[in-house]
């Protein structure tokens, strides 16, 4: 089902969302149709099993000075399979607006799949627009660094893994589940 | 037992068949300061990866033994943990690793249970031994080597070898980009460590011998050890360059 939301408020809708293997789908319709609204949106991706999931995630920026930040990063464990779609539409009018969408997925498995294509439709000129995609395994040459002073190859892989998270997990609000996450990583960073 | 670091009729490719190290011979006893110097491409840099294990490098022939044992196929931690260091070229960024947390993991790996060390005896270690390399407190906040500069870098590693305290240490090119005064840090903390250590230094240029009193001097060039010295060997090099010893018999 598709979440749609229309974001009237001037002050930043914060939506902090954490994936770790149950929906297949995860739809956002989101539009900013006030001018001066804005949104945050942070989705933490942690897949492991057989888990998969398609994301869409849709912001359009309907009025002018509107704000959009969209943050994905994750962790594909085993052959769980991630396919996020980001899309950021800027209509015209929609002047002096802003938007930065940027997706992360660490591969920390040979069997784990990740794709993230982002894409931007601009039809304004004045506004700032960018976006930030990777989609890789964990560095060798980290885990190298890491096994030369002594740290054994698992616990240097998790190291990175938790280090991965570490800054962006503090961004989300106190709840059940980012605690078992931290609890999860905790003894590494 | 005397503590040894034997490389014997060591050979090495990269893992699409090139051949980069061609029968290197070399022994270093502890405490002794072994300098290997040469130019561009001729194998230093993949000696100092070869010894610690590097994935990215088959060795072909020869072994290589720490303290009468033979850890060519070793991975690489635990060369570390039976007592081999390598300082990188190039240290590498992790991003959201905290360099305390990660030293004192790592520091801790080699004690027995009970014997570990503590988060707060260990950053006291940490920024004693920071002062000395005069590397800023903030240190034990910062990630590891994320944000660092050229200089904090190469400091960084010879704080980890100050507190790792191996048998043996391969420093490549810790000298490399750094101006004179981090130079003259580095030199000072190498020279006052405070356990016996044998240390291979690779290095391009001559500059940090003016610091460092090695007891051997070795040049490597294409893959293998062509002429071996004294400390005075660095200097004629200075003088003549690498280009002469190309038509030299080793």
């Amino acid at each position: 089902m598709i979440q749609k939301l229309t974001i009237k408020q001037t002050e930043e809708f914060f939506l902090p969302l954490i994936w770790s293997g149950k929906e297949n789908q995860i739809d956002y319709d989101i539009s900013l149709s006030k001018e001066g609204a804005s949104i945050r949106l942070l989705l933490l991706i942690l897949g492991n099993g057989e888990s998969w999931a398609d994301v869409n995630i849709k912001i359009t920026h309907e009025k002018p000075q509107t704000k959009s930040m969209v943050i994905v990063r994750g962790i594909l464990g085993d052959s769980a399979r991630i396919n996020f779609n980001g899309l950021v539409k800027i209509n015209k009018g929609s002047y002096l607006s802003n938007a930065w969408l940027a997706a992360h997925l660490l591969l920390n498995s040979d069997r784990a799949k990740g794709r993230a294509i982002p894409s931007l439709e601009i039809l304004e000129n004045d506004i700032k627009a960018g976006h930030a995609t990777t989609v890789g395994k964990i560095n060798e040459a980290e885990i190298f660094y890491l096994m030369s002073r002594g740290v054994p190859q698992k616990k240097a892989k998790q190291l990175i893994v938790a280090g991965f998270l570490s800054g962006f997990l503090n961004d989300f609000p106190d709840s059940k589940e980012k605690n078992l996450i931290l609890k999860q990583i905790k003894h590494v960073v | 037992m005397m503590k040894k670091l034997v490389i014997d009729d060591l050979f090495a490719q990269t893992l699409e068949g090139k051949e980069i190290l061609k029968g290197i011979n070399l022994t270093i006893k502890q405490p002794e300061m072994h300098v290997v110097m040469g130019p561009n491409g001729g194998g230093k840099s993949t000696l100092a990866m070869v010894l610690m294990g590097h994935p990215g490098y088959k060795i072909t022939r020869g072994k290589i033994s720490l303290n009468g044992k033979d850890i060519t196929n070793l991975s690489p931690d635990k060369r570390a943990r039976l007592g081999l260091f390598l300082g990188f070229q190039y240290p590498v960024e992790v991003p959201g690793v905290n360099f305390s947390n990660f030293l004192r993991m790592a520091v801790n790996e080699e004690r027995k249970k009970g014997d570990k060390l503590s988060p707060i005896a260990f950053r006291n270690l940490l920024l004693d031994k920071a002062g000395q390399l005069s590397v800023s407190e903030d240190i034990v906040k910062r990630m590891l080597n994320e944000g660092f500069s050229g200089g904090e870098k190469k400091k960084a590693e010879i704080l980890q070898l100050a507190l790792l305290k191996p048998t043996f240490a391969v420093l490549d090119e810790p000298d490399s980009g750094l101006d004179v005064d981090a130079l003259k840090y580095i030199a000072k903390t190498i020279n006052s460590l405070d356990f016996p250590l044998g240390l291979l230094l690779i290095t391009h240029y001559q500059r940090i011998l003016h610091y460092l009193k090695p007891d051997f001097v070795h040049i490597l060039l294409n893959g293998k050890i062509v002429k071996s010295g004294k400390a005075v060997l660095a200097k004629q090099i200075e003088n003549s360059g690498y280009e002469h010893l190309k038509y030299e018999k080793p």
